[in-house]
């Protein structure tokens, strides 16, 4: 998928719509880098994140009621596990489709959280007028300030005790939103 | 992992790749590189590049054009310069199978049993003018549209049937392949092949509908159906060279205007005669 193919699937939807497809499309792309690198091998998706995979979903990654794409991993093995080059590489893969974005990645002691922002995207697509909160019906309330930027935040969960564990959960293969990759998810 | 495993697993699929194989035979990486160099060696498994793979014929439970296999190969590229031209019907059809696309990765070229696939590099700003390529349906839409169905939050959010229609077209939509607009495939043929772009350069490379004509230039979906040729419109030609901000680029559109301008009066003074197609068709 290259940035235009993005940019004509948006200008389609409503205008409340298409931070939550830029979302959903950035998700993709970063997911499909998570798997490029084996990611899967030492991290999987918990939470909402799994139940909404686990559906059988390429989907949506935020709802209209939040700014952020939301992905949540933990982590089982620390074999493999090198998260600031995955997101290195998922940018590196925007780049490639045109899309420049900015990275940031933060190390805590039970927790590493990740985010990808594609601003240029925001202008491309008009998303300046559109509302950060939209109603169920897709429309903007005139009030709500502008929408941010679309991105990514992803949080992976770092247990406090030893990681080794044999692989948890179930494998999946998503297509969707121009990309096609395996996820693991927790049961 | 065995192969009836493999085919349960992966054979509704047009390709799948290594790392796929792993994690859903959940073995170590050097029993699954085993496997795989056996099924290959059998012919039951052909390698597209590295880590890529579809299933060989008998077990292969699809139709694949060689075209949709471009863009996964290489991603993110899109079919452009002369084999996209070859497709809208625009420069002669050639033996044996290049696929050429553009990509703003390295260039690289990889051969396999359905052709050569050669991708040449594109600055980033030059990644416009494309469309779905006409011919392709590679999305499953059964798993599509359970899928959204299943959608637990933001369906709630978007309950109204139009909605779940549009979502469904988007991502069946975003996963088909794409291919270069006539226009953008001579200029990034331009641009890929470097020089100056004259008239006389642009007439050796023996296109056979030069500019648009009455034939509709949208392409029309559908399994088989291949679009009426669009010829191409210079003054889109034009618009894109402005767009693109190259001056040889612009310098090339300008020739081409010329050229078809030629052409084009050549053309009215051959209407009076009975019958004389623009394309090129075959003895």
């Amino acid at each position: 998928m290259t940035r235009e193919s993005m940019l004509e699937l948006t200008a389609e939807a409503a205008q409340g719509l298409r931070p939550i497809l830029m979302n959903a499309c950035l998700e993709s792309a970063l997911l499909r880098t998570f798997h490029e690198t084996s990611a899967f091998s030492c991290i999987c998706l918990t939470g909402q994140s799994a139940l909404r995979y686990g559906s059988g979903l390429e989907g949506l990654c935020s709802g209209p009621r939040s700014e952020w794409g939301e992905l949540r991993f933990r982590l089982f093995d620390k074999r493999g596990y090198y998260p600031e080059r995955w997101l290195f590489k998922a940018q590196r893969r925007l780049k490639f489709m045109g899309i420049d974005s900015r990275i940031g990645f933060t190390r805590k002691a039970s927790s590493h959280i990740g985010w990808i922002r594609a601003p240029d995207l925001a202008e491309a697509a008009d998303l300046a007028n559109t509302n950060s909160l939209v109603d169920t019906a897709g429309s903007a309330d005139p009030k709500r300030p502008a929408a941010p930027p679309p991105g990514v935040k992803f949080l992976i969960h770092i247990p406090t005790g030893p990681v080794e564990a044999p692989a948890p959960g179930r494998i999946v293969l998503v297509e969707g939103w121009g990309e096609c990759f395996s996820l693991r998810l927790e049961d | 992992m065995k192969f009836r495993d493999l085919l349960r697993l992966f054979g509704h699929r047009v390709w799948f790749d290594f790392e796929m194989l792993r994690l859903a035979s959940g073995e170590a990486a050097e029993s699954v590189h085993t496997e795989v160099y056996r099924w290959r060696r059998t012919g039951r498994l052909i390698e597209l590049r590295r880590g890529l793979f579809v299933l060989a014929e008998p077990w292969r439970k699809q139709i694949i054009q060689g075209a949709e296999l471009a863009d996964p190969i290489y991603s993110p590229s899109y079919l452009s310069g002369r084999w996209a031209l070859r497709y809208w019907k625009l420069l002669p059809p050639m033996p044996g199978l290049e696929y050429s696309s553009v990509s703003a990765r390295p260039a690289r070229t990889f051969t396999n049993s359905f052709g050569t696939y050669s991708y040449a590099t594109l600055p980033r700003d030059l990644l416009f003018g494309t469309t779905i390529f006409p011919g392709a349906e590679i999305f499953d839409g059964a798993t599509c549209s359970s899928g959204v169905e299943a959608f637990a939050d933001p369906a709630k959010a978007l309950q109204a049937g139009t909605d779940k229609r549009f979502l469904q077209d988007s991502i069946r939509r975003a996963s088909l392949p794409r291919i270069a607009l006539a226009e953008k495939a001579l200029l990034d043929l331009c641009f890929i092949e470097g020089g100056e772009w004259d008239t006389a350069r642009l007439a050796g490379l023996g296109l056979a509908s030069p500019f648009k004509d009455l034939e509709p230039a949208t392409p029309i979906p559908g399994p088989g159906i291949l679009t009426a040729r669009p010829g191409i419109d210079p003054e889109k030609l034009g618009a894109m060279a402005e767009r693109s901000g190259r001056p040889r680029l612009i310098r090339a559109a300008k020739a081409f205007s010329k050229l078809a301008a030629g052409r084009g009066s050549r053309g009215a003074q051959d209407a009076e005669a009975p019958r004389l197609p623009w394309r090129r068709e075959e003895p």
